[in-house]
């Protein structure tokens, strides 16, 4: 507990410094260039490095936060660029073109990415990516309006509220957007719609199990990602009054994409320096003449092998790395400190009547019926494979029974899906904790609250009082869940950087955070060690105090013995004991079958479950059971 | 016929290339966008060995795929096996950059002016099935097909080949078996690399030895292999004849405008209808 | 790390303000320069010299720096010796108007050769008007030809149109009833195709189209649609070094040899390196005389002037796109003669109403006039083209003779 607290490290507080003043300011000194001396070269190459970083900075937002490989940009711009055009050529306020551009982009942006609501990875890089193919064939369908591709020429000086910007005015307006445009990003990412996009990115099945509908943050994510890029077409289009299919090729995806990853996706600034380096770095190349294409392609190999992850990514890791004594320290220390009073928690009747499912030839669940009343901790054992996951996928809505109810508080829930589940009260943890990548456990924690507790994007980005107020809100009730299992001191620790044990806590923490009418724990003990088994039993026993529903599946025979109200035994997928757990320890059908079988899986399960299993004692944990 | 054997012949060459990137995807779950550049260099090293200084076809394979082989391990060690492991797609980067370098290499020591490669077995045109192909498509075709099921068979049956099965399945599962991962990936790469290059031999008959074969062939041969399924190589072989096919009677019947369309339009069809693709196997498990 | 522990968070903000600032005030300076050149007439020339152009901008390279030796031995441009600056673009047009810009501002040129392709020449005219320099090329898309809003903007080349009303007067001559067009999907595809359908048909025959990828390496198909019209002759356009010999062995394949096709002045490459001899029978170009070698040789200033070239270097592709960038310069030397100025507007409408020169004065054409609605060449005459068997290639130009 030397470093408890505030780290007093240098590093330590220049990460935790906003970065938005120095952007700000960064932004201010781009706005006053044309007044500092700058040749309309240098303002030139501003402009293009401004317009390359907005196109870049909408990759980031769906690649780098949503973690959708949609690589659709290139469309994007040039639909932009085309709208921008065709309408600044019919004498059209930019004051309109810009809004139309991007608005258009986003018709663009969410097509092309509409087939990522059932693809995922690269089956969805390769139709986003494909686009870029499309650009000329669109442009030759379209050829009265874009000039086919010969390329629209001619397209007159840009105005703004009726007056003709000259190249001051045309310089301040691109950078103007690019400040507005990364103000606006930075408000979504380190917003709770930003926790959204982690949440999705880390995966689909806990977004629907936090109640997010999946396919609608999808589309979100696209849209607000392809906002930016249609901006800079708007304005590439008017910087030199001609555009052609040409400019909208394979070459500048590659710049786009090289200069996210040089940058850094997941980062809101990253795209100005991706867009410099690209801008800039290849502009230098001229210079190696006749080995111009070689050193391009050098500086991608290089670039890619050492700044991979980005280069602002390069210096918060470094921050990070130099501060890390004290990460450490806070993630060793596991003991939960005085945990605080806990909630009333109002759990509901969880019933599951005559439940049957069939994968292909085989039942998984046969005929299965059990009641979790509130206020008791439902205990279901079995061997691997036996259909007790399959049963919680089954509650949570992952899987759609062949036959059978599912039915909580007496209300029915059928054919809800996963996220409707949630909205219903369904809260799970997972076997393998599913903890979103660069964020805070408070931010974990909150994640649970976005669906209950919406706020609207323009109130994030402008962050009106609402936003303020539900952000307090999360805060506190982050807080006072992380309080309650004891952990609230690691509110503010990169969530993925704990261990296992902690990072179960952290998970039972965002159920509990979502206000669950039923708490389901799926092998909540797995790889803890025993005071980690022994604080967690406490936390069950507590919430189960409080008034929740909780059902738990756990191999961990001593845990469920010690915490469970009533026991369910599971084998292939039918019910073979129930009741206390007294009397399932002496049921002659789960001594012969479930304890005679759990053996012979031994190996699999680990050398902990089988000795807890048949001494009831657990006789040695290795430490570095935590590690997986 | 005509307009079909057409298609089937630029879509052996997807389906080689294809082929191609299935290797590396298979034994170390990236994907090398340079990976057509070798099938590229190929051509240029079987145009200077056929034409320039006059020796036999056989010599052109082996020197293309020893050429291939050697690029394909300094490629590896460079842009690949620096980023294994970490997670982003730095290799989306990376390997865009060795193709690059290797159009610009290409283009100094051989300029950018196409060259012709007399073709293997002669240049004449046979008819087959009523229509005509030239007798070097024949080829290509036939080397689609027997290359397609060999790397099956391969991957499938060898032990070299189901650990890179394995590895790409789970890299630390795999490294904890004793598969070297690293190796594995670099010999991937250099298989992937010598394959392509000797096979310079029998494509560039058909497309010259032109430096801009490369970016020409990337985006295809990936689109028919998102459509027969990444990691399968009988998905390689359909997706590859799939798109070259519907490119050539889209070409020929509606106007080649309408190509890509169409292409794309199969594509986002066939992923629909089957995410994985049409002889992918999906891998995931809910929760 | 006492020392950074030291500068708070602010005063780290401040000195990264001062030391931006600093750089701002550096590169500032730097911008100023002297104008030591006065008496030179100052002809910047934006080529693609590096990347997939590159051929195409070396040899207006040489041929600019032949052109410009002569010129300044005949008196230069209005008495002011040539002096050429060369930057590359790459061929990226955005990276063009980025140079011409940082060009302007350090030195304003006098004259312009303003790119390779058609899409820098197009990104880098609206500057080149406004700042009233005279700008030339050897690149000929329609859109560079709107003195309306391009008034600074002049082309040596004929207009599309002129070469397509020979060729269909070659084929009414010939006898040809339908005409197949088959042209690539690109830019240059596009007008080619909108400029022989409208040439052909103008001279009373049929028309049939096809269009190919331009990058395609098997164009059987399209030409299996083309072959459904029934064409008695076919004109193909062909961009790109490969583009003749795909068409030609794709024409093989379809068993299409009976039927002659001709390449249009896009054709630029020996096709006899590229496609068997099988599938030469019937082929041939359509194109500007100058294209064609004679079997007596070359008149003796293209002679000499191809000899100029070799001396430095080997002639890479078409020799139009040499003949043509000598033009532009003879051009600036004529129109500055007739204006007895070089002021850009004096010479604008000096070219605009440019008198007969004397004989051999042009490399290209026999003539070279203009107007004010049009600033492409309109003064050839039926001479200036020519068709032949499509044969070997020597130097730039089609050997009549060998076969």
């Amino acid at each position: 507990m030397i470093a408890s607290g505030t780290s007093r490290s240098w590093a330590g507080v220049v990460r935790r410094l906003p970065r938005w003043p120095v952007a700000l300011a960064a932004g201010v000194l781009a706005l006053a260039a044309p007044w500092l001396g700058f040749g309309s070269d240098v303002l030139r190459q501003v402009v293009l490095v401004a317009i390359l970083a907005l196109v870049i900075s909408g990759l980031n937002l769906s690649w780098g936060y949503a973690g959708e490989l949609a690589l659709g940009q290139v469309a994007m711009y040039a639909v932009g660029a085309y709208v921008g055009a065709v309408l600044t050529m019919h004498d059209i306020d930019l004051a309109l073109a810009l809004p139309a551009s991007a608005a258009a982009a986003v018709v663009v942006g969410v097509i092309s990415g509409a087939p990522g609501i059932r693809l995922g990875g690269w089956g969805l890089a390769m139709s986003s990516f494909f686009l870029v193919l499309l650009v000329p064939d669109a442009a030759e369908i379209f050829e009265p309006e874009t000039g086919g591709l010969n390329g629209l020429s001619g397209i007159p000086q840009a105005k703004l509220f009726g007056t003709e910007l000259g190249e001051t005015g045309f310089y301040l307006l691109v950078i103007g957007c690019l400040v507005v445009w990364l103000a606006v990003m930075r408000n979504i990412v380190t917003s709770r719609q930003g926790g959204l996009l982690r949440v999705l990115r880390q995966s689909g099945v806990l977004a629907a199990s936090l109640g997010i509908g999946v396919s609608s943050a999808k589309l979100k994510a696209y849209a607000l990602g392809a906002i930016p890029a249609g901006v800079a077409g708007c304005l590439f289009a008017l910087l030199d009054g001609f555009i052609a299919p040409d400019y909208f090729g394979l070459t500048l995806m590659i710049a786009i994409i090289a200069g996210s990853v040089l940058g850094g996706s997941e980062s809101v600034y990253g795209c100005v320096v991706g867009a410099a380096l690209l801008q800039l770095g290849p502009m230098q190349v001229t210079a190696f003449e006749k080995y111009a294409l070689v050193a391009f392609g050098a500086f991608l190999v290089v670039g890619g092998v050492f700044f991979s992850g980005g280069i602002t990514g390069l210096i918060s890791r470094g921050l990070r790395l130099l501060s890390r004594r004290r990460a450490v320290a806070a993630a060793g220390d596991r003991r939960p400190a005085v945990p605080s009073e806990m909630d009333p928690i109002p759990g509901e009747l969880l019933e599951v009547r005559a439940l049957v499912k069939d994968f292909g030839g085989s039942r998984a669940v046969d005929d299965l019926s059990l009641i979790a009343p509130a206020g008791q901790v439902t205990g279901l054992i079995g061997a691997n494979g036996s259909g007790k996951t399959t049963l919680l996928n089954i509650i949570s809505g992952f899987y759609t029974p062949t036959s059978g109810i599912v039915a909580i508080g007496g209300s029915e829930l059928a054919g809800s899906g996963p996220h409707q589940r949630a909205r219903r009260g369904v809260a799970r943890t997972f076997q393998t904790p599913l903890i979103p990548a660069s964020s805070t456990v408070a931010e974990v924690v909150a994640s649970a609250r976005l669906r209950r507790h919406h706020c609207g994007l323009i109130a994030t980005i402008l962050r009106l009082p609402a936003y303020r107020r539900i952000r307090r809100a999360d805060r506190a009730a982050s807080v006072r869940a992380l309080g309650v299992l004891g952990i609230a001191h690691l509110a503010d620790e990169p969530a993925s950087s704990l261990a296992l044990g902690t990072r179960r806590l952290v998970e039972v923490a965002r159920a509990l955070a979502a206000e669950p009418a039923v708490l389901l724990l799926d092998e909540p003990a797995s790889g803890l060690d025993e005071q980690e088994v022994a604080d967690l039993a406490g936390v069950i026993r507590r919430l189960r105090d409080a008034g929740a529903t909780v059902l738990l599946v756990e191999h961990n025979f001593a845990l469920m013995c010690a915490v469970s109200d009533r026991i369910h035994v599971l084998e292939s997928g039918r019910l073979i004991a129930k009741g206390t757990p007294e009397e399932v320890q002496h049921d002659p059908a789960v001594i012969e079958s479930y304890l005679g079988q759990l053996a012979d899986v031994a190996p699999e399960t680990g050398p902990d479950a089988l000795e807890v299993a048949v001494s009831g004692n657990r006789a040695d944990s290795s430490p570095g059971a935590g590690n997986d | 016929m005509l307009t079909i054997w057409s298609g089937l012949a630029v879509g052996a060459i997807y389906v080689l290339v294809a082929i191609g990137f299935n290797i590396m995807f298979v034994a170390s779950d990236t994907f090398n966008f340079a990976q057509p550049q070798y099938l590229m260099l190929g051509t240029f090293v079987s145009y200077t060995i056929v034409v320039s200084l006059g020796m036999p076809l056989v010599v052109a394979l082996v020197v293309g795929g020893v050429m291939g082989f050697a690029v394909g391990v300094l490629e590896d060690w460079t842009a690949i096996r620096p980023l294994s492991g970490t997670g982003v797609h730095g290799e989306l980067v990376t390997t865009v950059g060795w193709s690059v370098i290797m159009q610009g290499c290409v283009l100094l020591l051989w300029g950018s002016a196409p060259h012709r490669i007399p073709g293997a077995g002669s240049d004449s045109v046979v008819t087959l099935l009523g229509g005509r192909l030239s007798v070097n498509d024949l080829v290509l075709i036939a080397l689609a097909v027997g290359l397609s099921f060999g790397t099956h068979y391969w991957f499938t049956h060898s032990k070299l080949g189901i650990a890179g099965l394995a590895a790409s399945e789970d890299r630390q599962a795999a490294m904890i078996r004793g598969i070297n991962v690293n190796r594995l990936s670099t010999g991937a790469c250099a298989v992937a690399g010598a394959l392509l290059g000797s096979l310079g031999a029998v494509v560039g008959p058909k497309t010259f030895a032109v430096f801009t074969l490369g970016s020409i062939l990337v985006l295809k041969a990936f689109v028919a292999l998102a459509v027969g399924g990444f990691g399968s190589f009988k998905g390689a072989l359909i997706g590859g004849f799939v798109v070259g096919v519907v490119e050539a009677l889209v070409g020929r019947y509606l106007g080649t405008e309408f190509a890509n369309l169409a292409v794309f339009g199969v594509l986002i069809g066939v992923l629909l209808l089957r995410p994985q693709g049409l002889f992918g196997q999906r891998r995931e498990r809910v929760v | 790390m006492h020392d950074a522990r030291s500068l708070s968070p602010v005063r780290r903000l401040g000195v990264l303000v001062a030391a931006t600032a600093l750089v701002a005030a550096g590169c500032g300076s730097a911008a100023g320069r002297s104008d030591s050149s006065a008496e030179s007439y100052h002809i910047l020339a934006v080529l693609a010299l590096s990347g997939a152009f590159q051929s195409l901008g070396k040899g207006t390279v040489d041929a600019l720096n032949v052109s410009a030796d002569l010129v300044n031995k005949s008196g230069g441009v209005g008495g002011r010796k040539i002096e050429l600056e060369f930057v590359d673009d790459q061929g990226d047009p955005t990276k063009a108007v980025s140079i011409l810009q940082a060009k302007i501002d350090e030195r304003k040129p006098d004259a312009a050769i303003a790119g390779s392709t058609s899409n820098e020449s197009l990104a880098m005219l609206p500057i080149l008007n406004r700042n009233k320099i005279i700008n030339l090329g050897t690149n000929s898309s329609t859109q560079l030809n709107d003195p309306a809003k391009y008034p600074y903007t002049f082309r040596p080349v004929d207009p599309n149109e002129n070469i397509a009303k020979a060729t269909a007067q070659l084929f009414v001559a010939k006898g040809y009833k339908k005409i197949g067009i088959f042209t690539p999907n690109t830019a240059s595809g596009d007008s080619g195709k909108a400029a022989f359908t409208a040439a052909v048909r103008k001279a009373g025959l049929t028309t049939v189209t096809a269009s190919y990828g331009s990058s395609d390496v098997d164009v059987t198909a399209p030409l299996a649609q083309l072959q459904t019209g029934h064409p008695d002759a076919v004109i193909f356009l062909a961009l790109g070094d490969a583009a003749p010999g795909v068409v030609l062995s794709s024409r093989l394949k379809a068993g299409m040899t009976a039927v002659p096709f001709y390449g249009d002045q896009s054709v630029t490459v020996d096709v006899t390196k590229l496609v068997p001899p099988a599938a030469l029978p019937g082929a041939y170009v359509s194109t500007y005389s100058t294209s064609i070698k004679p079997a007596g040789g070359n008149p003796r200033p293209l002679a000499e002037f191809i000899d100029a070239v070799k001396a430095r270097g080997p002639i890479v592709s078409t020799i139009l796109a040499y003949t043509l960038a000598a033009d532009c310069l003879r051009l600036l030397q004529a129109g500055a003669k007739a204006a007895g100025s070089t002021d850009a507007d004096k010479m604008k409408s000096a070219i605009e109403n440019l008198p007969d020169q004397p004989a051999g004065t042009w490399l290209t054409y026999s003539r070279m006039k203009f107007s004010p609605q049009n600033h492409f060449n309109i003064g050839t005459v039926p001479a200036d083209y020519g068709s032949t068997p499509i044969g070997h290639w020597t130097d730039g130009q089609f050997v009549t003779a060998a076969r």
